[in-house]
């Protein structure tokens, strides 16, 4: 089934403003020197949040693409290390690529790891050396975000679109959904908050959505952080997978009950039964099912953990090696 | 180019929106939190539920290959908490021949639910649930919101939530209209909104800044003669009729009210006709200010009074004078 995409959300912004204007308390700001009006307040405010999370912003292109006419967006996630959504990379189809920062440096880039389940890769940028960090103020449900681009304008003249957290930890928890628009010109690129504060990278789900059907996805940048190491030294990680089978609703009871055990998985492997129960895996308590499955999430394949069960009402730990999803 | 100015004019909302809750511009100043939606979010999500048709298809178990999966649209959709144990949803969901149906609350309460009623031509369903909710009732906008009014929707599109959290889009009321969609049973004006609506959403709520409910989210429809695809909403006085509808004995106590400005009694804004409220003369306008010896400061006040059955002296403010109206003791809820 083809989902129906939503007309654009540009029309929105003008009666916005208006009525938001007018809802909220529309107190001047007092600069400087007294009184500011509020217009000139915001667009201070606004472009110091672009500003902001313009920092992390870079754009990635094939070196021999001086017209960067196949320019993707890019995140500065560490130092010398950039992180975009994996399509991006692909539709270039070459390796020699090169990276344009805010400052309007363009250095040359090296694609290392690739995250198959984040959907996102890493590219080495030597010399690139990395922003410092603003903090992350608001990311709740309902939080006003900005997805920032570098194509149109380069990174140098961001493009930004506006919209609020749709839902946070989607997809046990690789991804937060957003009603701002995206498309070519952005995935890839930073997801901030009003501070500037780097939320996640943004990426290209499923082009059956549509570019503007007020669903996009964003990886948080803590996801991408957790890994970064190892993508940066060109490991291709891979889902993991247990081999547990577990109810599909809580039973109230701490802990997932385990229903069944799928033969020659790594579950059956540690020697894990049917009717033990999983309190623990990798040091982090089960309360229940959720929380097995963000765990569960968080699993690369070739990862040693330790699973605690518990069995007829005795506790045990049983020595698991994280198994390559089919 | 089009992209670009998509891009800016939303960023101007934005921008006074910040100023409008004086985010500071002065240099070190702290960084600008705007808290306003997910504020409201926070408080109005635990409301807003997952329903499933029962028997359902499975879908946790399956092997995730793709991030999303193809969604029928019989699959389930979203509902919301008006009272103790009642859920409104919309009526595309609902089946009068399958009539069972599972409520999950943000809390992770699965609740079993049957069709109370089915107001096809408002294509509003009411469900029951077996036990009482662990969720707060809704309340209902007492009119029609104004086109630009900014609205935030929140329903769970494709069944994906894990935990029942469901998704919020944020936009304006684009305004009124009439559809004309070959889809659509409801034949009177629905909301129009800009807020993102995707399959799955349909019974989820739209909701004012103010977290009153002014719309039940609708599937997305066609207008047969703009051919445009609409993210639309149901009206809440069509919630409200489905409501009086499902009581036993259709409209019994039938008028929509509001709290009064400074909160001196409760202003009727509608009278719905053939109802209890009409045949005793209570008109749109009218202060209710005490039913018998209770003083009705909260809509729940006169839902108390009124459930003790009984006659009941209704004492009332009209054009600046005090009315007294007796109220039959059929006079139901």
């Amino acid at each position: 089934m083809k989902l129906p995409a939503k007309r654009p959300a540009a029309s929105v912004g003008l009666l916005a403003v208006v009525v938001f204007a007018a809802a909220v308390d529309l107190r001047p700001v007092s600069g400087e020197g007294g009184a500011e009006p509020p217009e000139r307040a915001v667009s201070r405010a606004l472009s110091r949040a672009v500003d902001a999370g313009a920092r992390h912003l870079v754009a990635i292109r094939p070196a021999d693409d001086d017209a960067r006419r196949r320019a993707r967006s890019g995140v500065v996630v560490g130092p010398d290390l950039v992180a975009t959504c994996a399509s991006n990379v692909d539709v270039f189809g070459v390796d020699d690529l090169v990276v344009e920062d805010a400052a309007g440096r363009v250095l040359p880039a090296s694609l290392r790891g690739r995250d198959l389940r984040l959907r996102v890769v890493v590219l080495r940028v030597p010399d690139l050396g990395a922003p410092a960090p603003a903090p992350v103020t608001e990311r709740r449900a309902g939080a006003f975000v900005l997805a920032l681009g570098g194509v149109l304008g380069g990174p140098a003249a961001p493009t930004a679109t506006q919209g609020v957290v749709s839902v946070t930890g989607r997809f046990e928890g690789r991804a937060d959904q957003v009603d701002a628009p995206l498309d070519a010109s952005t995935w890839g690129g930073p997801l901030v908050d009003l501070a500037g504060g780097l939320i996640g990278v943004t990426v290209h789900v499923d082009a059956r959505l549509g570019e503007r059907s007020g669903v996009g996805f964003a990886v948080p940048v803590p996801r991408i952080q957790a890994v970064l190491e190892r993508l940066a030294q060109g490991d291709q990680l891979e889902a993991g997978w247990i081999g547990v089978v577990i109810p599909r609703h809580d039973d109230g009871e701490p802990g997932v009950p385990v229903r069944g055990v799928v033969p020659n998985s790594a579950a059956a492997a540690a020697g894990l039964q049917t009717g033990d129960r999983i309190v623990g895996v990798a040091g982090r308590a089960i309360p229940g099912r959720r929380a097995f499955r963000e765990v569960a999430a968080d699993l690369y394949a070739g990862q040693a953990i330790e699973l605690e069960v518990l069995r007829a009402g005795t506790a045990r730990r049983l020595e698991l090696t994280v198994a390559p999803r089919r | 180019m089009r992209l670009a100015r998509a891009a800016l004019v939303p960023l101007a909302a934005l921008g006074l929106v910040a100023a409008g809750l004086r985010l500071a511009a002065q240099e070190g100043a702290p960084p600008p939190r705007l808290a306003l939606v997910a504020d409201l979010v926070a408080r109005v999500a635990p409301s807003v539920v997952r329903i499933e048709l029962t028997p359902g298809r499975t879908r946790g178990d399956l092997p995730r290959r793709h991030l999303l999966r193809p969604v029928s649209g019989r699959d389930g959709g979203s509902g919301l908490v008006v009272g103790r144990d009642l859920v409104v949803t919309h009526g595309a969901l609902a089946d009068a021949a399958a009539p069972a149906f599972t409520v999950t609350t943000a809390r992770g309460q699965r609740v079993a639910a049957t069709l109370l009623h089915l107001d096809a031509r408002r294509e509003v369903a009411v469900l029951r649930a077996a036990e009482p909710l662990q969720a707060p009732a809704l309340e209902l906008a007492p009119a029609w919101p104004r086109t630009g009014e900014l609205v935030v929707a929140l329903g769970d599109p494709f069944g994906t939530a894990r935990d029942a959290a469901p998704t919020v889009t944020f936009g304006v009321v684009e305004g009124r209209a009439r559809l004309d969609a070959p889809e659509a049973a409801f034949q009177g004006e629905v909301l129009l909104t800009s807020a993102a609506i995707n399959p799955g959403s349909e019974g989820g709520a739209l909701v004012d800044l103010a977290g009153r409910v002014v719309g039940l989210l609708a599937p997305l429809a066609r207008d047969r003669r703009s051919g445009a695809l609409h993210g639309h909403a149901l009206p809440a006085e069509a919630v409200l009729a489905a409501l009086v509808a499902a009581r036993e004995g259709g409209p019994r106590w039938a008028c929509r009210l509001a709290l009064a400005p400074d909160g001196g009694g409760l202003l009727v804004e509608r009278v719905v006709a053939g109802g209890a409220a009409e045949r005793a003369g209570v008109r749109p306008g009218d202060l209710l200010v005490r039913a018998g010896e209770v003083v009705l400061d909260t809509t729940d006040a006169l839902r108390a009074a009124l459930a003790a059955g009984g006659a009941l002296r209704l004492v009332l403010v009209r054009e600046g004078a005090e009315v007294t109206l007796e109220l039959a003791p059929e006079g139901g809820r």
